[in-house]
């Protein structure tokens, strides 16, 4: 498998069409929930996606093996993203974590759920924008605060803060989701 | 603290590998823009390659037809020339579809060329100068024989080309009055012209420790060009030029970065980084405040750390680097030319030698495709001399105005580094095209 990714990635550098769709749609799906999860909508999302994977294509000569090609693919799309929200300073009109209306939190409670991607997915989407940036640089994409600062054009301070608050209100969703599976358990049972 | 890292976890195992399908239009799209990126690559190359196959086809075209004109006009004329003696005169009726009757009043002792069906193309009758009751035809083209002058037999010689009787008649004089009006064997031109230029360097580096790959850079260079023509087929030629130099830069880069793991995080030390780029035939070059590559859990734990002289685990860290080392320069060229074909179309070739004033000495940056840094090469010499080839082509197209295409080589004659170990002489190749203005 490692040497089929390594041969379609030589055939990307040499501009090969059919490799570079290969590549796509092998990493497509992955890029696709970090672009949703990185911008407001799904419109933007899809835009990204596009840009990202252009600039994956044109720059794939710079690739030199070293270290995961995902891993490379996955910073350009990222960088890519933050860069641009960056450039128009968007993310200056963030809204608060405390104005999310609560009642969408019910409407799992009638669901039986099971925690999986797709549910935290879910959840991570309804944060504010800025908040759910902050929370995916730091918990799933490694990033520090000091670099988030500088890549959001925030303070340290105000990352360190939006990553608390919304680590928090993720918590608070999950217990209630824990709460109610419980309960369905033991309704079941 | 546990509960923050267990939320953690669940999100990073969950969503690290989350996948969502992508509507499928967007494939459609990269695509488009993929064909849309290579065209635009190819647009240059091809542009350039079709101005120079039109000119030369311009000029063959050219060629051919004054070949085939003057074949068939050689065929029908009848030229008669009468012996001359001390005093040529000649008039010019300016009527170029009946005939030239070379004298005012003919006699035994003034040159009378005619012809039956004359191919004569004379410039405005307004350009041809009346003095002494003589007529100094003004040629359209800028094709100047003056060997023929007060060397009345040439005449004779080369009447049976049609073209050389108008050349020639505007030097068919006496003696004196060719000389008052020398000043116009000097045709002063000038010339805008504007090139696609590729540069390269001479010298490939194999001593490169850093995995990097050197190639040469593509950029837009132009200016003006002076020329003033002799009575022979030298010109001589100055101007002011900008040019372009540098090279691209790509591959991988080998960082040493203190980093920690704490919390199961990677964190770094220090804010930013010195990225140094010391062995290239440019010269070095060092981008300050670069941010820190992004690494992962996953890189590290594949890795073993090295502990530093301030006790802390120091990891090394390769990431992909892109760099754009770009030396801009006003050129002011001194050369010579000479002109091998003198029809309507010229061919010439010039040589010359080049001062070069830098101008921008700019050095761009990007870590794994994003633009992170800029700075410059050091150790670039302020001043230097190069070298100048070139082939020119010229076509008139007005009167006083002819297109030039050109291919030119540029070679630098010493290292543009001051630094004893950087021995670089980049050489470039650029394709001029653009217009010329004689002032006749």
């Amino acid at each position: 498998m490692i040497t089929d990714i390594k041969n379609i990635i030589i055939n990307c550098k040499k501009g090969d069409r059919a490799a570079q769709k290969k590549i796509y749609e092998l990493f497509s799906p992955k890029m696709y929930s970090i672009c949703l999860r990185y911008t407001r909508n799904k419109m933007e999302a899809e835009d990204f996606l596009q840009e990202g994977f252009i600039k994956v294509f044109t720059k794939i000569d710079t690739f030199s093996f070293k270290g995961s090609f995902e891993g490379w693919v996955r910073r350009i799309i990222i960088n890519t993203i933050i860069e641009e929200y960056r450039k128009k300073d968007i993310n200056k009109n963030y809204y608060n974590i405390d104005e999310i209306v609560n009642s969408d939190i019910l409407q799992y409670e009638d669901e039986q759920t099971e925690i999986n991607g797709e549910l935290l997915h879910q959840l991570i989407m309804e944060l504010p924008h800025q908040y759910r940036m902050v929370f995916s640089l730091f918990v799933i994409d490694d990033y520090s605060h000091e670099e988030i600062s500088k890549r959001l054009n925030i303070s340290i301070g105000t990352s360190k803060s939006n990553l608390s608050r919304a680590r928090k209100w993720l918590q608070n969703r999950i217990n209630k989701l824990n709460t109610n599976e419980l309960k369905h358990y033991v309704s079941a049972s | 603290m546990s509960q923050h890292r267990d939320t953690d976890y669940l999100f990073k195992t969950h969503l690290g590998e989350h996948e969502i399908a992508p509507p499928l239009n967007i494939w459609d799209n990269i695509e488009l823009n993929l064909d849309k990126q290579k065209k635009k690559k190819i647009i240059p190359i091809w542009v350039t390659s079709v101005a120079a196959m039109l000119s030369l086809t311009i000029g063959l075209l050219s060629w051919l037809i004054n070949s085939t004109t003057n074949t068939n006009t050689n065929k029908k004329q009848h030229t008669q020339v009468q012996t001359t003696h001390s005093n040529t005169n000649i008039y010019n009726n300016t009527n170029s579809n009946t005939h030239i009757n070379t004298s005012k009043n003919v006699s035994k002792n003034e040159t009378r060329i005619t012809q039956s069906k004359p191919h004569i193309r004379i410039t405005n009758k307004n350009n041809n100068i009346h003095k002494n009751n003589l007529t100094y035809i003004k040629p359209l083209y800028h094709l100047i024989n003056t060997h023929w002058v007060n060397t009345p037999k040439k005449i004779y010689q080369h009447t049976n080309s049609t073209k050389d009787i108008y050349i020639s008649a505007n030097y068919i004089s006496t003696n004196e009055s060719y000389k008052k009006n020398i000043k116009r064997d000097l045709n002063w031109s000038i010339t805008a012209l504007f090139s696609p230029e590729f540069s390269n360097n001479s010298v490939s580096n194999t001593s490169n420790t850093q995995q990097l790959t050197e190639s040469g850079i593509n950029a837009i260079s132009g200016g003006l060009n002076f020329r003033v023509k002799t009575k022979k087929r030298w010109s001589f030629e100055s101007g002011l030029f900008v040019t372009n130099t540098g090279q691209n830069i790509s591959g991988q880069t080998n960082t040493t970065i203190p980093y920690q793991i704490a919390m199961d995080k990677v964190i770094p030390f220090e804010e930013s980084n010195t990225v140094n780029i010391p062995n290239n035939s440019l010269g070095s070059i060092s981008f300050n405040n670069t941010p820190l590559p992004e690494i992962n859990m996953d890189y590290l734990l594949h890795r073993s750390p090295t502990i530093n002289e301030d006790g802390n685990n120091v990891y090394l860290y390769s990431s992909n680097i892109d760099i754009k080392q770009q030396l801009q320069y006003i050129e002011i060229p001194l050369a010579a030319r000479f002109n091998i074909i003198e029809k309507k179309t010229i061919l010439s070739v010039s040589a010359g030698l080049c001062s070069n004033f830098l101008i921008n000495n700019k050095a761009t940056l990007l870590q794994d495709g994003v633009n992170v840094a800029e700075s410059t090469t050091k150790d670039i010499k302020d001043f230097n001399y190069s070298s100048k080839f070139s082939i020119g082509i010229e076509y008139p197209v007005l009167k006083n105005i002819s297109i030039n295409v050109e291919p030119v080589f540029r070679y630098f004659m010493s290292s543009i580094n001051e630094s004893s170990n950087q021995n670089f002489q980049p050489y470039s190749y650029s394709f001029n095209a653009g217009l010329t203005y004689h002032f006749y």
